[in-house]
């Protein structure tokens, strides 16, 4: 039986036989399209996949780490020094500290000493007086050897952790030499391999606190000193807020506590910037491939003109032709979206899966694609299907 | 009580604003009774076209009136002369105007695409009208492989298969050779006599020759022969 429903079923037919008609045009008209919406889910995978690894990182490395400056000042001579003697221990206790320990660095011009590789070198080298729990909480791993022990600083003997440039220029590739520093003995406990954070104390060398304060000098305003606490994960806001008291309940105000990164935010920030920026690059794309359509549908219009004459004279109304070419111009991009989609989801989980990651991809952007495309594929279609329903029959036949 | 005329003019006129005003077709006043085959004779630009442009409904009239199958279509809205137009007439076309990339009976079935038919009885219909101009046997083929005649034969068939009242031929023998000319004026005479109703647009004596009466147009007049 006859009925409009069928009338438009047919239309939509005659609109999927017309695409059919020119595969090279169709698949070349939908490229544009493809790349827009490939690179709109493309981004936002990525971004959530980097984002999440950022977290990842931050969590393991720098949200675990807290840094207590020296804010006192000594009016009466250069030497500042707010921390107490037994620091260490004091912030050891609080529950979700790992390690912890006071350090301050100095610069002097060292003499290698004929142990060097180069005989009678001198050098300018970054000493940095460190406690054990200052290494520790560094998250080392070593060449050869390790830290110093308790003892060595108490009684204030003469070791040294080298770090590896140090070490290769004295010619070290073990712990347990002697090297010369400043024309003293020391004896190298550890040479390191790496350290999660404060990388420039790989150039130079460590030495216990208590051996170094007479031989190089006391933490002064310009070089004061600072505590590095690393703290279990989650815990180091709560250990922040609570690091100044536990180190000098009696003057707070002379411990400068400075918290980790939020890392959430901070990925949130970075991903927001991320994903901002390569959205506004994908929606380019994407306007790039509507153009594209827009102006391939006006051109194909143009080229049917007669076939819309003779439409016309055959009884198609005004709104049968428009929604013959609306209905390309949306399949047209729904299909165009659909593999977009398909290749931003295999971009992201190739990226993730060559850097090691995890991929990340809301579930409801791939599904939105071909919406997404049908869309675009809708607002390029108005116009050149417009104009297709106004072609003037008479007109169109006597071309 | 008798049939309506198929077609009924009185005093139509169609003005093209200008400037100048060009008056294309003036004062035609005639009737083409249903069953008739109706040849419609005169030189380019003497407003054949804008005639046939009118009664095929493409175009409307500036004054006078016209009646398709007793209906007087001057005061309609666009939207029911294209269902008119749809539901009543057909064309046959100088040019042919079948689609390149699509099948004979695919051309044939495209004037039903707007009826409302299901898919299943555009085809069959679309088969019977092949069979009625004699090209059920092309029925898959390419228009790029058909000849002439045999085009001009499938435009017959998309014309025919909605069973129009009124069957409006511009040029229908313009691009064929004579004997081509002939069998598609002979096939095109033999649906008159099945009842359909003819009205022929040619320069052609040969093509107005097959028609039961001739009207000669020029300078935007029409008189009975």
């Amino acid at each position: 039986m006859a009925g409009r429903g069928s009338t438009w079923r047919a239309v939509w037919s005659e609109a999927l036989a017309s695409l059919g008609q020119k595969p090279a045009r169709t698949v070349l008209t939908m490229l544009g399209t493809v790349l827009g919406v490939g690179c709109f889910v493309a981004v936002l995978g990525l971004t959530a996949t980097a984002a999440g690894q950022i977290s990842t990182d931050f969590s393991s490395q720098i949200a675990t780490a807290v840094r207590v400056n020296d804010a006192g000042t000594n009016p009466a001579g250069d030497t500042v020094f707010s921390f107490p003697d037994d620091a260490e221990q004091r912030i050891a206790r609080l529950n979700g500290v790992q390690a912890g320990g006071v350090a301050w660095s100095t610069s002097a011009d060292l003499d290698l000493g004929p142990a060097a590789s180069s005989p009678a070198e001198a050098a300018r080298v970054t000493v940095t007086l460190a406690t054990s729990g200052y290494i520790d909480a560094l998250l080392p791993t070593w060449r050869s050897g390790g830290v110093y022990n308790r003892f060595q600083q108490d009684h204030r003997l003469p070791v040294v952790v080298l770090g590896p440039a140090l070490a290769n220029r004295f010619g070290l590739s073990q712990a347990g030499g002697v090297v010369q520093l400043n024309g003293l003995p020391y004896l190298v406990t550890g040479i390191l391999a790496d350290v999660a954070t404060q990388p420039e104390v790989l150039a130079g060398a460590l030495i216990p606190a208590t051996t170094g304060w007479d031989r190089f000098g006391s933490p002064t305003v310009h070089a004061p000193a600072s505590m590095l606490i690393r703290t279990d994960l989650g815990a180091a806001h709560q250990i922040a807020g609570e690091a100044a008291r536990q180190l000098r309940p009696d003057a707070p105000q002379l411990m400068a506590v400075v918290p980790p990164p939020d890392p959430p935010r901070m990925a949130s920030l970075i991903n927001a910037s991320m994903r901002n920026l390569f959205t506004a690059l994908a929606g380019l794309t994407l306007l790039i491939g509507g153009a594209a359509i827009a102006n391939t549908t006006l051109v194909s219009v143009m080229e049917r003109t007669q076939e819309i004459g003779l439409r016309r004279a055959l009884g198609a109304a005004p709104a049968h032709i428009i929604a013959q070419f609306l209905i390309e111009t949306v399949v047209l991009g729904a299909v165009a979206g659909l593999v977009g989609g398909s290749l931003g989801l295999l971009a992201v989980i190739a990226v993730a899966l060559s850097l090691d990651w995890t991929a990340l991809i809301d579930p409801w952007i791939v599904l939105a694609a071909p919406a997404i495309g049908a869309g675009v594929g809708l607002l390029a279609g108005l116009y050149p299907a417009w104009k297709a329903g106004h072609i003037d029959p008479i007109g169109a036949l006597r071309r | 009580m008798s049939p309506p005329p198929a077609v009924r003019l009185s005093h139509l006129g169609r003005r093209f604003p200008g400037p100048p005003p060009v008056d294309a077709l003036q004062d035609a006043t005639f009737t083409v009774r249903a069953g008739e085959h109706v040849a419609i004779m005169g030189p380019s630009g003497s407003g054949k076209s804008t005639l046939l442009n009118l009664i095929g409904l493409l175009d409307s009239a500036s004054s006078g009136v016209y009646e398709l199958d007793g209906v007087d279509v001057g005061g309609l809205s666009a939207q029911r002369r294209t269902r008119l137009r749809r539901d009543l007439i057909g064309f046959v076309f100088q040019d042919f105007f079948l689609l390149p990339a699509r099948t004979a009976w695919e051309n044939v079935a495209l004037a039903m695409v707007y009826t409302g038919l299901p898919a299943a009885q555009r085809r069959q219909r679309a088969m019977a009208a092949l069979d009625r101009v004699g090209l059920s046997q092309r029925r898959d083929a390419l228009p790029s492989t058909l000849s002439g005649g045999e085009r001009q034969r499938v435009a017959i068939a998309r014309a025919l298969s909605n069973d129009p009242r009124l069957l409006l031929c511009d040029e229908p023998t313009g691009n064929l050779d004579s004997v081509t000319a002939g069998q598609v004026m002979g096939l095109i005479a033999g649906l008159n006599r099945l009842g359909v109703t003819v009205l022929t647009i040619t320069h052609d004596l040969a093509t107005a020759s097959r028609a039961t009466r001739v009207l000669q147009i020029a300078d935007g007049r029409v008189r009975d022969q």
